[in-house]
């Protein structure tokens, strides 16, 4: 293949080319650019994507009141308080995850605009989600997964994942741990002259507002009211800012949007070593803090998830929670789902507790499971690269060294993590960006709502900078 | 073991070297090369850890070497965990 960096000094020109989606026309400056206008210009309504996800069986998914764990949650709270928790049954759509709606809309666009295949990186469940619906529109995939470490030995989630899209006719390209997938990416991109079906495309955004639509339509059906938290997994930004798109076109304006993710807090995402120390490979916070706090680090050059305009609570779960999550939905709910909706079960388990009675907290999403995504897997996986896994407090998980499965469920917590925070390093993020150049009026304007900053937040930060 | 003309087979190839790989890489990334694995129909009879040529699931002819004839997936449930099992009956019990 060509040397890494002279492809990754062409990735504009073989981006551009694989999606024929003109970035330049919103581009404003430097920083800038028009994401409204951007978001607005798919060429797809709200309306069309029903339709064109509707097409292929996608969407339309349950929402579950889970009554047994609202019940254990009221009597853990006491005094009134215990929201019912709501779970948006996202494993139902064709290729068991929300995946399907994100991968929906750019299959459905590269078979309009006479593609002869779709191209995604992804060691995730977009993956299956891609060449579910390629296989549907009759179009080639190759998904490109980082899966093993120089050892060979393979994630079993990520094994999983790459078996599903076998299942659904892909060519799966499996790599060893490293950014370079990007290079490999383009590369395929280049060669094929495939479409570029990025999980960060206005495309792909636009495809997760539907679900954000179903969950607030679906609470209003059952209960008569909006949600007044939805709580949703979050890692490259993507589900929580589709979401929140779709729940704001709703009109559930009041509705707390709250992302959570998995704490891996100390764990390097390109190291060879750390791969394998993790039991989760995606919702956790080592996608979701560099995203978060600069989200124009993805495969586009722009990307269309931007989690901090719409997040209004962040807030971490530890794996052993998650595990724990995971026993307690099949349990005690009858449901055996994968581990990615889970994230947010553990965080509303506990948020639900701080809540009345007569409110209403959402799960926005489970996927499905199987052989290597089950937490036996995962656990015995962990086991074998030397952490230790035992029952006790959560507390005492220290990532890649221990898990701790809670002893009780009085043990599940959320750890909130002050937005304040995240949007003071995406500002840093973006004076490296400007390397001591003032920003422009427009700059601070689109910084602002970018971030939710203030115009004198962001013009303080500057001046500190100087 | 061999490949057969027209079975599935894996094959694998070193897609950066150490040398080649990008900047700034922590040192247990650093010291390996990014290394590429593909399964397909093998379009002749080789033996492991020979060159070989596949046709992948895309239809894309790619070269590599032979690592594995009929890849198996071996990734499993995994053995039951102490620490799941009492998860169950606990929440039962406190429910009732």
């Amino acid at each position: 293949m060509p040397s890494y960096t002279d492809i990754i000094a062409r990735k504009g020109e073989i981006t551009a080319k694989a999606l024929g989606f003109d970035y330049a026309r919103y581009e404003q400056g430097g920083l800038a650019f028009d994401y409204e206008g951007m978001m607005n210009n798919t060429g797809y309504t709200l309306d069309d994507i029903r339709r064109i996800q509707l097409e292929t069986g996608v969407g339309a998914t349950p929402l579950l009141e889970l009554r047994n764990i609202t019940r254990l949650a009221r009597k853990l709270a006491g005094g009134g308080k215990g929201a019912r928790i709501f779970i948006k049954d996202e494993a139902a759509n064709p290729s068991g995850s929300f995946k399907a709606r994100r991968a929906a809309i750019s299959v459905y666009h590269a078979q309009q605009h006479g593609f002869a295949g779709v191209v995604a990186a992804t060691s995730g469940n977009y993956g299956a989600a891609v060449a579910s619906q390629a296989a549907m529109r009759g179009l080639k995939a190759i998904i490109v997964q980082e899966v093993y470490d120089s050892k060979n030995q393979g994630q079993p989630e990520i094994l999983e994942k790459g078996r599903a899209c076998e299942a659904y006719g892909a060519e799966v390209l499996q790599l060893t741990v490293g950014p370079e997938l990007f290079a490999v990416f383009l590369q395929v991109l280049e060669s094929t002259g495939y479409f570029n079906a990025s999980l960060y495309t206005p495309y792909g955004i636009a495809g997760i507002e539907t679900l954000g639509l179903e969950v607030v339509e679906g609470v209003r059906q059952q209960t008569g009211r909006d949600p007044d938290a939805v709580v949703i997994t979050h890692a490259g930004g993507g589900n929580v800012t589709g979401t929140a798109r779709g729940m704001k076109k709703a009109g559930a304006l009041a509705t707390l949007v709250i992302g959570a993710s998995v704490d891996l807090s100390g764990l390097h995402m390109a190291s060879d070593h750390d791969f394998n120390r993790k039991s989760f490979t995606t919702g956790h916070t080592g996608f979701a803090v560099p995203f978060t706090t600069w989200p124009d680090r993805a495969d586009v050059p722009r990307n269309a998830a931007r989690s901090l305009r719409y997040l209004d609570r962040f807030g971490t779960v530890t794996q052993g929670e998650v595990f724990y999550a995971t026993e307690m939905l099949a349990q005690l709910e009858g449901l055996e789902r994968g581990p990615a909706g889970n994230i947010s079960l553990a965080a509303a388990f506990a948020l639900a507790q701080e809540m009345d009675q007569d409110q209403i907290i959402v799960v926005q999403e489970t996927e499905y499971t199987g052989a290597g995504k089950h937490p036996n897997a995962q656990l015995a996986f962990a086991r074998e690269q030397g952490i230790v896994v035992r029952a006790g407090d959560p507390v005492e998980n220290v990532p890649g060294k221990t898990i701790v499965i809670p002893s009780n469920p009085r043990q599940l917590r959320y750890k909130e993590v002050p937005l304040e925070g995240l949007r003071q390093s995406y500002l840093r993020n973006a004076f490296e960006q400007k390397k001591g150049q003032p920003l422009t009026p427009r700059e601070v304007e689109f910084l602002c709502e970018d971030s939710r900053l203030t115009p004198e937040e962001v013009l303080e930060g500057q001046r500190e900078r100087e | 073991m061999k490949s057969e003309v027209g079975h599935l087979v894996e094959i694998s190839w070193v897609a950066l070297g150490a040398t080649e790989r990008a900047a700034h890489l922590p040192e247990s990334s650093k010291a390996v090369p990014v290394i590429a694995r593909v399964k397909g129909f093998a379009q002749s009879s080789v033996p492991l850890g020979a060159e070989l040529a596949v046709r992948t699931f895309a239809g894309r002819l790619l070269t590599g070497t032979l690592i594995d004839v009929a890849p198996c997936h071996t990734h499993s449930f995994g053995r039951p965990q102490p620490e799941l099992l009492i998860i169950g009956p606990m929440l039962r019990e406190e429910l009732s």
